[in-house]
Order: structure tokens, then sequence, then C-alpha cells
């Protein structure tokens, strides 16, 4: 593997890292809103597994789903700057202070970190409270 | 010396403003428009402000008889549509086209005549909206235009003066988004690594993208709306499986969003006063910048809460309540950082700062409220009532007016030499804030005691004139107050004192210019080493070839306007990129966008397509490659000098980053059409609806089929051209005009064998408008690859390079209808098997 490669690999990461936790709870409000939806109109609503309705499962699903991916998100972001935050990055002639990718990595782990959060936040009423369509 | 005035007095001359009538109509630059975009927005804030105390005066005692109900209607749909479309949005618009290429080291923005079309379209747009009043049709369905009541069945002509006025606003809003985003990625000074952005670019750079989604989802959901009305299509007419709500859920997608696209451009303004007041950079930078990124995020996914009481499953509402409320997050951040910065810095109490205070102060209030009503029990008991109305206000008003209003005495002496009087800044701020007040913290208690909104009276037994009252004097006194910074702004122009070139001792570049500012902004392109470069001006951080470059585009050139293009991601130097000078073209190209419009109002169809025809032959002169340029800069000896590229490709070209906003415009607007496919889908008993059958797939099949292999021959041919051979190239391209020409063929036989009407259902319509929309995309993109064709046949070999461009830009657009097409062919064809 080329250093050109590596740099490739590693900026794919880095935009992967700052935009993952925000493209994840893109995709669970826009499939809870549907399943939501759609689930109460055909009668979904109706049916019960385990004590919660068929559709709080799906939604719990799509939930899990996106919380993981933008656990992994701020992994990779937190892995990024743990190692840019000395060096600045691949390339960078600039201070870590002042380098895109090192800052670009550290605003990935708050804002994936702080989307895990609301995927999480947003989810416990469906579990604990929401008992019905 | 003589010889460096003569270069300065050349610069200076290639980079003039045109004045006189009608030269004014030519002009592209960038100062020149945001000054005019600035005077506009604020002269439809004064007529907006003018619709508001009307409606105040007409509340201000019950069973008042001022004003009928029709009027009262009429008023309050176009104070909010004058307020949100022609004013805020507008002039943020036009503060960040003036201010940008100062702040972030450019020359100009992006595409100067593309500045020069939005201006025109967006004053266009504003005409037609009022041109309402002349023939007495002005409209009234209330600024969200919610469906049935804007339906043909319920307003006549005047909801087409709404839809098509704000259509052109909407457009110019899309041009200033895409400028707004290439500027900044591709314009910044070197050393102007994203980690040194100035808060206010970040701001703007976000809503940029922002507005590439939110308003090409309202420009989508007014053509279903007109259509519905024009064409008789179904898309929101119940009765034939359409939907109402799929209305709501369009607008709000962008209605929401909406809020943001004006809040954060202000929260950027106020980040740039703050710091330089407190004569400290900004407390927590990282955090301003990811609260931006995050709140343009969720701000996305908040529109359902203006729905709450639509009916919707409590399920879907929880998410809804949950974001509106960890939107808070972000937002308190920012609030934080601001009060941190100024905590104990001994700020100097000025004007634009006593605007910033009091933004805090409303601001918070109004973000109170806004999490109040974000809890699901709370809005059903206030929705349409006064209270969502001193809610927003407090949020419109307090978050966005105050932060534009401290923004213009911050950035007077900058644009015009002068200082705005003290003095009637201190009045002006201290009417408007009191008037505020006043006015709106009252309907807070008449909405928890029942006033309802959109009434034009109430009845005197409900005791609210004592409200009403304290509210009207108090719209009065907010109209003195910013009337009275608005007549400073007139008599300083003149009579203000000389500010010098910094007179805050502001942080940022624009700082290091002088007041008013060149016509080409930067003699010299600074190098950028700290946030603060005004205050900690050096350029020892740079490296020998950017300090070589930056030396010798000192000045340069001075015959004809370019500027220097830098990496989007660490600013180093890539290219020169050369800018047009004044034309014509952007205003009759917008003349002719209008004519379209004002076809499709007065329903003449051939002044429409008349309208339409004009549009597309302006672009195809504005767009065709000029011989004159690319002679101008071969001979121009810049590349030598600085070893830098004159003929930018790729991703080095803010063309072909103009491709990719173009094509992220479409994107969105694509999405919306399958998002109200699949809306509707999801509530129809059958499907499709109406006994029509399943769609025929096998014509479509073999179109798309057609379709999609063309674009690996257009990328194999690409990559010919970057080998330097000629004959692949035109192999690859020429398949791609094949492919292309042959779908475009397929797609009209299978439009005209179609055996149903568009309004025969809301899926007819759907399905028609799904197929014209792919038909357009790959029209369009199959005349793009025909020109491109002629001038590949006709360069010579070595001007190939030259050509690359418009090539690479071919086959991105390219890659792009086809996978729309492709998006678009799975969804009619495929998806009603499947689901």
């Amino acid at each position: 593997m080329t250093a050109h490669d590596r740099t490739g690999i590693e900026q794919r990461r880095l935009w992967f890292g700052l935009l993952g936790g925000g493209i994840a709870w893109t995709g669970q409000l826009i499939a809870a809103s549907f399943i939501s939806e759609w689930g109460c109109f055909s009668g979904l609503g109706d049916r019960h597994v385990g004590g919660l309705m068929m559709i709080t499962w799906l939604l719990i699903g799509v939930s899990l789903a996106m919380a993981a991916l933008a656990a992994v998100a701020t992994v990779v972001a937190a892995r990024l700057h743990a190692r840019w935050r000395t060096d600045g990055g691949p390339g960078s002639v600039d201070s870590p202070y002042d380098s895109s990718e090192a800052f670009l990595a550290k605003a990935g782990v708050i804002a994936s970190g702080l989307f895990l959060f609301i995927i999480v936040a947003q989810s416990i009423p469906i579990v604990f409270f929401l008992r019905g369509c | 010396m003589a010889s460096a005035w003569d270069a300065l007095e050349r610069l200076e001359r290639t980079w003039s403003p045109a004045r006189g009538f009608p030269n004014v109509l030519a002009e592209v630059n960038n100062q020149p428009l945001g000054r005019r975009y600035m005077l506009t927005a604020l002269t439809f804030f004064l007529i907006g402000g003018v619709l508001a105390i009307l409606m105040r005066v007409q509340l201000a005692v019950s069973e008042n008889t001022f004003l009928g109900p029709q009027a009262f209607n009429e008023l309050f749909t176009m104070h909010g549509s004058t307020m949100m479309f022609l004013f805020a949005v507008p002039f943020l618009e036009g503060l960040a086209l003036y201010v940008l290429p100062m702040m972030i080291g450019a020359r100009d923005v992006a595409f100067p005549r593309l500045t020069a079309y939005g201006y025109w379209v967006y004053v266009f747009g504003g005409l037609v909206f009022y041109a309402s009043y002349l023939i007495g049709a002005v409209p009234d369905a209330g600024w969200f235009g919610y469906t049935p009541l804007s339906t043909q069945r319920f307003t006549g002509v005047s909801t087409d003066f709404w839809l098509l006025g704000l259509s052109l606003v909407e457009v110019a809003g899309l041009t200033a988004g895409v400028e707004i985003v290439v500027t900044i990625l591709k314009f910044r000074a070197p050393g102007m690594t994203l980690a040194r952005m100035p808060l206010f670019a970040w701001a703007l750079l976000i809503v940029g993208i922002m507005i590439l989604f939110a308003f090409t989802v309202l420009l989508t959901a007014t053509l279903l709306l007109e259509c519905d009305r024009a064409l008789e299509t179904r898309f929101f007419d119940a009765d034939r499986g359409g939907s109402n709500l799929l209305w709501q859920h369009l607008f709000w997608f962008f209605g929401h969003p909406e809020v943001y696209i004006m809040f954060l451009p202000a929260t950027g303004i106020i980040s740039m006063i703050v710091p330089t007041f407190a004569r400290r950079p900004a407390v927590g930078y990282s955090l301003i910048v990811v609260a931006l990124m995050v709140t343009g995020f969720v701000s996305f996914g908040l529109w359902v809460h203006h729905m709450f009481t639509a009916g919707l499953p409590s399920l879907s509402k929880s998410f809804f309540t949950a974001s509106s409320l960890m939107i808070a997050i972000a937002s308190g951040v920012q609030v934080f950082a601001w009060i941190a910065t100024l905590w104990g810095s001994g700020p100097r109490l000025a004007t634009p700062l006593l605007y910033v205070l009091g933004f805090l102060f409303l601001f918070v209030l109004g973000g109170l409220t806004g999490v109040m009503v974000a809890v699901v029990p709370f809005d059903l008991q206030v929705h349409d009532s006064y209270f969502i109305v001193a809610h927003f206000h407090y949020v419109l008003i307090g978050g966005v007016l105050f932060p534009i209003l401290g923004g213009i005495c911050y950035w007077y002496p900058k644009v015009t030499g002068r200082l705005l009087s003290r003095r009637l800044g201190l009045w002006s701020w201290g009417l408007t804030f009191l008037g505020f007040n006043a006015t709106f913290f009252p309907m807070h208690i008449m909405g928890f005691l029942g006033l309802p909104r959109r009434v034009y009276t109430y009845q005197r037994d409900l005791q609210l004139d004592g409200y009403n009252l304290v509210s009207t004097a108090g719209a009065f006194v907010l109209g003195l107050g910013s009337l009275l910074l608005l007549i400073d702004v007139v008599i300083s122009r003149r009579r203000g004192r000389l500010a010098g070139d910094s007179p805050w001792g502001g942080d940022s570049l624009e700082w290091t210019v002088t007041s008013p500012p060149p016509p080409y902004t930067h003699h010299t392109f600074p190098i950028v080493a700290s946030r603060t470069p005004a205050w900690a001006p050096s350029d020892d951080a740079a490296d020998e070839r950017t300090k070589r470059i930056v030396e010798e585009l000192a000045g340069e050139p001075r015959d004809w306007r370019a500027t220097l293009v830098t990496d989007a991601v660490d600013a180093s130097p890539q290219a020169i990129q050369y800018l047009p000078g004044s034309t014509y073209l952007p205003f009759w190209t917008a003349v002719a966008s209008m004519t379209a419009a004002i076809g499709i109002l007065s329903r003449a169809y051939i002044l429409s397509a008349f309208g339409g025809a004009a549009t597309i032959i302006a672009l195809v002169l504005w767009l065709r490659p000029k011989q004159r340029i690319v002679r101008l800069l071969r001979r121009s000896g810049l590349a030598e000098r600085t070893g830098l590229t004159v003929f930018p490709t790729g991703t080095l070209s803010t063309a072909w980053w103009g491709t990719l906003g173009l094509t992220t415009i479409a994107g969105s607007s694509v999405g919306a059409l399958l998002y109200s496919y699949f809306y509707i889908r999801l509530f129809s008993e059958q499907w499709p609806q109406g006994g029509i059958g399943l769609p025929d797939w096998r014509l479509a099949t073999l179109a798309i089929g057609l379709l999609t292999t063309s674009v690996p021959a257009v990328g194999w041919g690409l990559r010919q051209l970057r080998r330097g051979r000629r004959w692949p190239t035109k192999a690859g391209f020429s398949a791609g005009l094949v492919g292309g020409g042959a779908y475009v063929v397929l797609q009209l036989v299978e439009l005209s064998r179609l055996g149903f009407s568009p309004s025969e259902s809301a899926y007819a319509s759907l399905f028609y408008v799904l197929n014209v929309a792919a038909l357009l995309l790959a029209a369009t993109g199959w005349a793009l690859h025909l020109a491109v064709q002629i001038r590949l046949w006709r360069i010579a070999d070595e001007a190939l390079p030259e050509a690359t461009l418009q090539l690479e830009i071919a086959a991105l657009y390219w890659t792009f209808a086809a996978a729309a097409g492709l998006a678009l062919y799975a969804t009619l064809y495929l998806s009603p098997r499947i689901l």
C-alpha cells in the first residue's frame, strides 16, 4: 500500500468520523418516521411480541443499528484525533492546533458522540413510555 | 513609482463597478451586488413592518373594524412571506456576498454572474409577489400556504402570485447557496485552514449547504402545488388519492431548517462581534463549530413539531420531540461560549455589542419557549395561539433581527468608511428592545388565555383589550426604533465621522483593508497563520512556495479579474481562477425567467415557453467557452511565474464544485419527489390507485439500461482524455451521447403511450411527474454532451487540456443523471411489484 493510498483511506475515515453520527441519526429519524406511520396505518400496532408492539421492536432494531453506526464513527474519529493531535495529520505543514485534519477529527469526536447521545435519547420513550400508536 | 501607480490604476479600473444607467444592470462584482441585496432586503423589511403595524392597529381594541377579515388574511400572509422570504434570508445572503471575500482573503465570490442573476431574480420575485396588489388578488393563504386552502378550489390567482414569486426568490436563494459554499471552500487565503476559518464563514458554509437541500424541497413542493392548480394534477387532492399532509411535510421540511438558515448566520455575526469587543479570541471555537454543524443537521429533523396537532402517531411524534429538545444543546453551547468570551473581559459597550446583549436575552427567552412547545402535550394546548406568535417572534426578531441590526452597526464603517451616530444608535437600540418586549411579551399571556392567531378581531368579553393595546403601542415603539437606525444609516453615509480601516479593532481580515474597501478587495493575498489574522498578522509560518505565489500575484493580474484558488481543506494555493467582468447576460436571463413565471401566472403558456426558451438561450450564451479568454490566459504568463495553472480542472476548478452544487440541488429535488411517491403510497389502500394497472417495465428497462451503461463509457472516455488520447476520448463521450439520446427518445415514447392522464389520481400525477423529471435531467445532460462533443471535434489537439474541464463537468452531470434516472425507474417500475 502506497503513502497516497494510505492518505486516501485516512481521508475517508476522517469524513466518516465527522459525518457518520449525523448520517446515522438522519437514518434513524427517517426510518422511524416511516415505520411509525406505516405501522400504525397498516395495523401492525395491534400485534404484540414480548409485551411490546411489533412496531416498537422494529424501531428498537433500527435504533440499535444506527446507534452502533454512530458509535463506530465516534471511535474512528477519536482514534484519528489521538494520532493527529501530535503530528497534525497526513502531510500537514500546520501545527496540530491549526491543521484542518486534526480539527475535523476533533469535531468528529464531539459531533458523532453527540449524535450517539441523541439517538439513544430518542429511543428511550419508545421502549419505556409509549405503549400504543 | 510612476509605474506602480499605473499598475494600481489599471487594477482599479479592471475591478471598478460600472456607473450610470444601464451599466448598473451589467454589474457582477460582489461589493455593489452585496450592497444592493441588503438595501433591497431592507426596503422589503420596511414594507413588511408597515403591514405588521396595520395588523396591530386592527387588533389594538376588541371588535375593531379598521380592517376586514379578508384584508387581515392578506396582511398576515404578505407580512410573514415578506419577512421570511424577501427580507431575512436575502439580507444575510447580501451580507455574506459583501463580507465573505474580504473576510477570507479573496477578491470576489466564485460565480460573479450567478450572483447578479440571483439578485435580479430575487428582485423580480419580490415584484411579482407585490404585483398582486395591482390587480387586487393578494395572497391570503398564509406564509405556509397550507392545502387545501391554497388549492384552486379555495383561492384564485392570488396563490399563483405567491407560488411563482416565491419560486423566483427560492431560485435566488439557491444561487446564493452554491455561491457561498464554493467561495468558502475554494477562495480562502493561503493558510486559512478549516481550523482557522472565521466563525461567520463556518456558519455561512453550513447554511449554504442547508440551503441546497431545504430550498430545493420548497421549490419542488411549490411546483407540485402549481401543477395541481394549473394542470389539474392530484398531489394534494385527497379525493383523488393525494394528501394534504404531504404539503405540510414538504413545506415544514423546508420551513424549519429555514429558521436555522436565518439563525446560523446571525450567530456567525454574534461570533464576530463578541471577540472584537471582548478583545480576546472566541472561547470554545471548536465547540461552536460543532454546535453549528449539529444544528445544521438536526434542524432537518424537527419539521414534524409543526404538525403535532395533525393526527400523526404518538410514536412518530416522540422522535421529533426528542430532536427538538436536543437542538437546544447545540444552541446552548454557543450561548455559553459567547458569555464565557465576554465574562471578565471588560467589554467595550459600543452599539453592535448592545445588540448582542439584547440578542442573548431575547433569544434565550425564545429558545426556552421553543423547548416548551417541543413537548407534545404543551404544544397541543398552545398550538395556533398567540403563545406561538410570541415564541417565534422572540426567536426571529431576538435571534435574527437583533444580530442583523448589530451586524449593520458593526460593518457599516467598513462598507461606507464612516461611523454611525452613537447617540442615535443608543436610542434606536433602546426603543427597539423596549418596543419589542412590549409588543411580544403580552402575547405569551394572551396565548395562555386562549387568543387564537390569524383572527382579525376578538370579543370584548375575553378581556384582552389591555394586553392588545400594550402590544400595539409596543409595535409603534419597535417600528420607531428600527426606523431610527435606518435614518442613521442614510444620514451617516455623508455626515458620519470617518471610521478608519479598523474602528473596532476586529480580529478578521476585512479589518486589514481600507474602509470602504477597494473594488478588488485584496491587492495582495493575505497569508493566514492564526484564527485572529488581523490581530496577529504573520506570514512567517508560510512555506517559500506560498510566499512566492503571493508575491507574484500582488496587484496581479491588472487587466482582467482573477483570484487565487486554494485547497478546500488546508487552503494551500492550487490555481488562478479567471473571473468574468460586467455583462448584461445575467440580467436578461433573469428577465427571461420572470417572463416564464408570468406566463404560468396568466395561463399564457406560449409566453411561458418563450421565457423558458429565452432562459435556455441566455444560459448557452453565458456558459459557452470563449476563445478570447483562453488566449488571454495563455498570454498572461501567470502560470509560468507562479507555477499555478490558469486552466483549473476537476476539484481545482470552481465550475466543477458548482456542478456538484447543481447536482446536489437536482438530487434533493428528486429526493423530495421520491418522498412524495412513497408517502402517498404509504396511505393508499390500493396501488396503483384508481384501477390503473402495474406499469409496463419492458421499454423503461431498455431505456434505463442504455442510460446506465453509457456512464462507464463516458468514464472511460474521461480517463483517455487524461492520458491525452483524442480519439478514444471522442469514442467514450460519443457512446454517452448515443446512450443518452436513446434514453430521451424512449422516455418520450413511454410517456406518449400511457393509457391514463395525470389528472386521474395522485398515482397518475406522480407517475407522469417522476418520469418527466427523469426525462428533463437526461435531456439536460444530453444537451451538455452535445455541446462538449461539438467542441471536442472542433478544437486542435494542443487545446485539448483547456477543454478538459467541460468534459469533466459533462461526465459528472451524466453520472448524476443516470443515478437519478435509476432511482426514479426503480421507484416507478420495480417498487410497485415489491412493496
